[in-house]
């Protein structure tokens, strides 16, 4: 045993004074906390960075943490900047506020920014594809008739626009050299063959660190889980002399301990039925980070072990206390608990709304035609929020956007012209492209404003519909 | 003045012609001392078989089809465990039930309502999934990969596959006279090579389909169907492009209404067999439900495969007659009104076992009877020659 | 009698067009208004213009650039404009098929008729004004804004201005038939008949060149309504998104037609070949019935535009009110008709149960495709019975005529 723990080490320690050399860095986090209605939010989120010059052949010639698929994909089919995302479930943002990762809508979401070669469209193809082999989904579905290239909604996370106003005019753009393709799947069903890839691009895969919690029995069985893969250039420095690139790894899913138990306490055995055995060697920051409840009743809740170390976090006008444990320090296996002295859990009464969400519904019945109503709440009191709506409406449904109407609801009054600042609208193409309908809306203080819009359901041939007809189609 | 004597070319020609009549006028090989049959079994133990493949197939969508994906997830556990790696395996699910809402047990997939074992497991590899499973795809990608034999003059090479450009650019390293080719076969270039079928003359595939179906059809997806022609003329596609050493296709087909017969009482069942040495088209009916989960979880044909192939392992010496033998007794169990098949007009007979683990050669032809107990209906075919028919009555 | 006619029926179109739940529900019914014609898409394609986002870019907009230009005017005027144009257009066309009736009354008095038929009066030239403007399938259309009143009213005014012998006009309005329809092309040569026939009054000019003249014409107007369309959007985008779904059939939504089903329906590997079959169709009877009917080029007019209201990609009722307008000019016919009774209720079968089968199959989802082509093919059926009827009825009188002892027995072809 102690020899086998040896041999382990100083291979470790060779594996990270090589990797000293090719500078890669591998952080992993994992954060917990309570929601307002008893639920559980866990955020896994590894990141992995790589030391790279983006000009040249060689892009990679060796590979350590940063895993091979990721980079041989990107290099191969230029790919500047690449999101994929997995989810099921709805966000429910009236009762859990936001995520700290940037969510996605049910299904798979894909965009990236590739580099405008004369075969961008080939490679995007191809780019689909090999998804697809590596993560065992049907992702080569995203093809011309669900790709869009919105304008204004997304902007380049990598180097150079870090700083940008995203509300600018792009006028002397850095990313002229790359184009923005966006597909989303909404049917796609996620289950563990998309997880076990996703794992295995990890360094320490599912056998040390955080990410041996990863238990697909119980991940699958939450209320929300969403898992993500971006890959993005940055800047290491502030005069950015030496670019990287950053892989990070996210999953982020809502637990429900009441439902089980009636109450509200989890640990790492309830949750994930798996305790922490092992920290990862290769990274080089791995930490739990609990954000303390904010209820001050004494004994109300206890956390077990007590934390090496607390942190204060902002969140808008609130400072919530954060429990670390570094997994380097902690006694290993490690099995965080959380305790709460109450006989049995009460749900709020009042939904907790963050200050902007949002709420599409279809409308009309029948076949033939309906509706498209997007209800966009503004809560704050005194500000007026700028916002892009992004919508990428399938070729089926034929919008008619002189029938568009923008209007304050609930709120004071702002005619349309005022509520619109910009419009971007693609037409779509039988069989061919979806619509594309962007616009730059300011949306007056607490008011909600509603964006509708009409449509004709295409008449499909026959070979057109899908196995299981009955269901009908999933629209975003 | 011309000669009289026949010229070389006219020699051979009387030669060939020899050699045919030889041949035809050849006792059949039903004969068990002709020298033919020693040739043939000589094929089979000869081996020279490098890889193996296999292709399990779930043709049907839908919650209350929770038994065709365990049926085959059960064949995909069995073939990983008995040695065929995830590389060469293409698993087609139709739908998906493990992370299905109506899933009692989350990401799990059992065959059994005892449910001690998880089918789904951590390391399970779709290929294709959901909508992606169609008839078009599945012949697309038996039959997808172009094999080629090229020989130049300075040396013969046999290239393996062309499926890659990488590959033809490693080939005209060698040979600079090689004419620039575009990839070839029926799959398309974009597809990645976990859904490509990258078999070739060495390599043994187990075929294994489950679904909804009837007489020569099986059902994908309640969309379509694919008949047994099609699935004929793709395994003859692969022998002539050389992608198959010899192929056992195991097809469980669900007759709609269990244990009754068609109409008429009486099915015919062509297939044309140039290559294909065994097929069995099997009749099966659910095997039990788990009223947790609230379907049927297993077909009785793969139970019964189960239970004799979760007893061997890698190294085991088992063959495929023993794995036939414990299905007759066990069709005994289930007294079903389907007359027992006779097989008339077989001029097929296999004496040769061949064990039916991956390290020596996957399945294999075993011996058929005339008169086969039970409703399993199992016949064997071999190299008799292109085209040739079999009526099966039933 | 005009006025007393025009009066009624403008006040009905324009009363009808203010009961918003009426005009809104006709405008968006499958079977008075089809891709091609629907006003709701011209609103979204004249918008697009508009909004300076390509009105042909997508698959939304399959109408002629003239429309554009027409309703970009008409939007600087009130809304009541629009109403307005397409009731005067239908009174426009009532108009003209009372002076086509003068015009042929006069022309067939001369020439040699039955005996029963010597002494009595034709049928009054404003009756046949007011079956087209009473007609409900016309005020159906017309309260629908169906852009293929302007179709209709093209075709009536070619065989108008054909008749006075105008051959420029008479090319024109044919030219803009075809141009917003592409159907109509086939009535270039009745026109051209009509023209040759009775519009050449006392000319001196050769037949073969009236023919090219007017052919050269024809060409010549197409041609520069063509170009004019190119100027107003800027690109030959139109020519596919217009004549390009009207042969190729992109938009399958259901009509009173018979190709939506089919194409439905139909594997791909089909589709050319049967599309052309279809097309061909549609085209093939243009020169038989030019050849055999010579002498009466304006029922020749009538049957293609029957022909062209059955077998087109998508048609709609409005095509039936076309043709319908036609039948009683030449009211000699009716007498010999055998069917009508048939007719009749097939068109009124057909009606009822029409819009009941569509609501059974897109909004109860209790029915389904089949139910409503059921109909649609028994309306058709019924449409197809009048022409062949009709057709009999003009072979036969013209066979009396000729042989007066044939009058009243049955005969036979050897």
């Amino acid at each position: 045993m102690q020899l086998t723990h040896l041999i382990t080490q100083s291979i470790v320690a060779c594996t990270v004074a090589t990797l000293a050399v090719a500078k890669e860095s591998f952080d992993e986090e994992l954060v917990l906390k309570s929601l307002a209605d008893g639920k559980l939010f866990t955020h896994f989120q590894f990141t992995t960075r790589l030391d790279y010059e983006p000009s040249g052949d060689a892009l990679f010639s060796h590979y350590g943490l940063f895993p091979k698929a990721i980079g041989q994909i990107i290099q191969r089919y230029g790919a500047r900047e690449l999101h994929l995302t997995f989810t099921q479930g709805r966000w429910n943002y009236e009762d859990w506020g936001y995520p700290i990762a940037q969510s996605a809508g049910t299904g798979v979401e894909l965009w990236a920014w590739m580099y405008r070669t004369e075969s961008i469209e080939p490679n995007w193809k191809a780019l689909t594809n090999a998804l697809s082999g590596l993560f065992c989904a049907s992702l080569n579905f995203i093809d011309e008739t669900i790709t869009s290239r919105p304008r204004m909604s997304f902007r380049p996370e990598g180097f150079y626009n870090e700083q940008a106003d995203p509300m600018h005019e792009r006028q002397d753009d850095p990313s002229d050299d790359s184009e923005l393709r966006y597909g989303s799947l909404p049917h796609e069903s996620v289950c563990t063959e998309n997880l076990t890839p996703w794992i295995k691009l990890l360094p320490c895969k599912a056998k040390a660190g955080v990410s041996t919690l990863l238990n697909a029995h119980k991940l699958y069985d939450t209320n929300f889980h969403s898992m993500a893969i971006h890959v993005r250039p940055v800047c290491k420095d502030v005069d950015c002399n030496q670019k990287q690139l950053e892989l990070v790894q996210t999953v982020t899913s809502v637990f429900d301990p009441v439902r089980v138990t009636a109450r509200r306490e989890w640990s790492f055995q309830s949750l994930f039925d798996r305790k922490i055995e092992r920290s990862c060697a290769v990274a080089s920051l791995s930490r739990v980070l609990v954000l303390l409840p904010t209820i001050t009743e004494d004994n109300a809740w206890q956390i077990f072990p007590s934390a090496d170390d607390s942190m204060m976090y902002k969140v808008g006008e609130e400072t919530r206390q954060v429990a670390v444990y570094d997994l380097a320090k902690v006694h290993v296996p490690f099995d965080l608990q959380m305790i709460w002295q109450e006989h049995i859990f009460l749900f709020p009464l009042q939904p907790s709304f963050p200050p902007f969400f949002a709420h599409r519904y279809f409308t009309g019945y029948g076949q033939e035609r309906g509706g498209l109503t997007v209800n966009i709440v503004n809560q704050n009191p005194n500000e007026t929020v700028p916002v892009i709506y992004f919508d990428s409406i399938p070729w089926y449904l034929k919008l008619y956007l002189h029938t568009l109407k923008v209007s304050v609801t609930w709120g004071q009054d702002v005619r349309q012209d005022d509520l619109i600042k910009q419009t971007y609208y693609q037409p779509a193409v039988d069989r061919s492209r979806p619509s594309v309908l962007e616009m730059w809306l300011t949306l007056p203080p607490n008011s909600v404003t509603t964006v509708s819009i009409e449509f004709d359901k295409v008449f499909l041939k026959y070979t057109e519909h899908r196995p299981d007809a009955n269901r009908g189609f999933d629209v975003g | 003045m011309p000669s009289t004597r026949p010229t070389p070319p006219c020699l051979l020609l009387l030669l060939f012609v020899a050699c045919a009549l030889t041949f035809l006028c050849l006792p059949s090989f039903a004969t068990p001392s002709t020298p033919t049959a020693d040739v043939v079994d000589g094929f089979f133990s000869r081996g020279g078989h490098t890889n193996n493949w296999a292709v399990l197939v779930c043709t049907s969508r839908f919650w209350f089809n929770y038994r065709h994906i365990a049926n085959t997830l059960s064949m995909y556990r069995t073939v990983k465990r008995l040695g065929i790696p995830d590389s060469n395996i293409i698993l087609m699910l139709a739908d998906d039930v493990a992370c299905n809402p109506r899933n009692k047990f989350p990401a799990t997939v059992f065959n059994n309502a005892a449910r001690l074992l998880d089918l789904y497991g951590e390391n399970v590899e779709v290929d294709y999934r959901g909508y992606e499973v169609t008839v078009e795809n599945f012949i697309r990608m038996l039959t997808g990969e172009l094999r080629r034999w090229v020989s130049y003059l300075v040396g013969c090479v046999k290239v393996q596959r062309l499926g890659t450009p990488a590959k033809l650019s490693s080939i005209m390293k060698l040979h600079p006279q090689t004419p620039s080719q575009p990839p070839l076969g029926r799959v398309s270039p974009d597809t990645p090579r976990s859904k490509r079928l990258l078999t070739d003359d060495r390599s043994n595939i187990f075929i294994y389909m489950t679904g909804h179906g009837g007489n020569e059809f099986l059902k994908f997806q309640d969309a379509e169907e694919i008949s047994a022609y099609d699935l004929a003329d793709a395994f003859e596609q692969m022998w002539e492009k050389r992608s198959q050493h010899y192929v056992q296709p195991d097809i469980l087909a669900q007759y709609p209404f269990h244990g009754e017969q068609s109409a008429g009482g009486e099915f015919l069942f062509e297939v044309v067999l140039s290559r294909l040495l065994s097929l069995s088209i099997t009749f099966a009916p659910q095997h039990h439900t788990d009223f947790d989960i609230g379907v049927a979880v297993i077909d009785s044909y793969t139970y019964y495969n189960l239970e004799f192939l979760e007893n061997i392992d890698m190294s085991s010496n088992a063959t495929l007659k023993q794995l036939v033998c414990i299905r007759f007794m066990r069709s005994h169990e289930l007294s079903l009104p389907m007359k027992p098949p006779a097989l008339t007009n077989s001029p097929f007979r296999s004496r040769s076992l061949i064990p039916m683990t991956p390290s020596r050669s996957a399945v294999s032809p075993e011996s058929a009877t005339t008169s086969l107990s039970g409703h399993w209906i199992r016949w064997v075919g071999w190299e008799s020659g292109p085209g040739h028919k079999l009526t099966l009555r039933t | 009698m005009s006025p007393l006619l025009y009066i009624p029926a403008f006040a009905i179109r324009l009363a009808l067009f203010h009961i918003p739940a009426i005009a809104e529900t006709l405008a968006s019914r499958v079977e008075i208004v089809t891709p091609i014609t629907s006003y709701k898409r011209l609103t979204e394609g004249l918008y697009l213009f508009e909004s300076h986002v390509p009105p042909y870019d997508g698959g939304v907009f399959h109408q002629s650039p003239i429309f554009l230009a027409l309703f970009q005017l008409l939007n600087f005027l009130p809304s009541i404009t629009v109403p307005i144009l397409y009731a005067l257009t239908d009174i426009t066309i009532a108009y003209l098929l009372t002076e086509i009736t003068t015009k042929k009354q006069a022309i067939y008095g001369v020439k040699p008729k039955l005996e029963v038929e010597k002494g009595a009066k034709g049928i009054e030239p404003w009756v046949v004004g007011a079956l087209y403007l009473f007609n409900p399938l016309s005020i159906l259309s017309c309260v629908s804004k169906s852009t293929l009143i302007f179709t209709n009213a093209s075709i009536v005014l070619a065989v108008y201005y054909a008749l006075q012998g105008e051959k420029s006009l008479g090319m024109f309005w044919v030219a803009m038939a075809s141009y917003l329809s592409f159907y109509p092309a086939m009535l270039v040569a009745p026109i051209i008949l009509i023209i040759l026939n009775w519009g050449a009054n006392g000319s001196t000019i050769l037949k073969k060149d009236i023919v090219l003249h007017c052919v050269l014409l024809y060409a010549t107007w197409l041609a520069a309504l063509l170009f004019l369309s190119y100027q107003l959007v800027g690109s030959w985008d139109f020519m596919g998104a217009t004549y390009g779904v009207i042969i190729f059939l992109s938009d399958l939504t259901p009509n009173v037609g018979l190709f939506w089903y089919f194409f439905i329906e139909m594997f791909d590997q089909f589709r050319p070949f049967f599309l052309v079959v279809f097309q061909l169709h549609a085209f093939i009877f243009a020169a038989p019935l030019s050849i055999k009917l010579s002498e009466h080029p304006i029922f020749v007019t009538f049957m293609l535009c029957g022909i062209m209201g059955i077998f087109k990609s998508y048609p709609s009722i409005g095509d039936a009110a076309l043709y319908l307008a036609f039948l009683p000019i030449h009211d000699e016919l009716l007498k010999y008709m055998r069917y009508g009774f048939l007719t009749a209720n097939l068109f009124l079968y057909a009606s009822t149960l029409g819009p009941i089968f569509w609501h059974l199959w897109i909004y109860a989802g209790s029915g389904n495709a089949n139910f409503f082509y059921a109909i649609t093919l028994v309306y058709n059926i019924g449409q197809i019975l009048l022409l062949v009827d009709v057709m009999y009825a003009m072979l036969r009188r013209s066979f009396d005529v000729e042989h007066p002892e044939s009058l009243g027995k049955e005969v036979v072809q050897k």
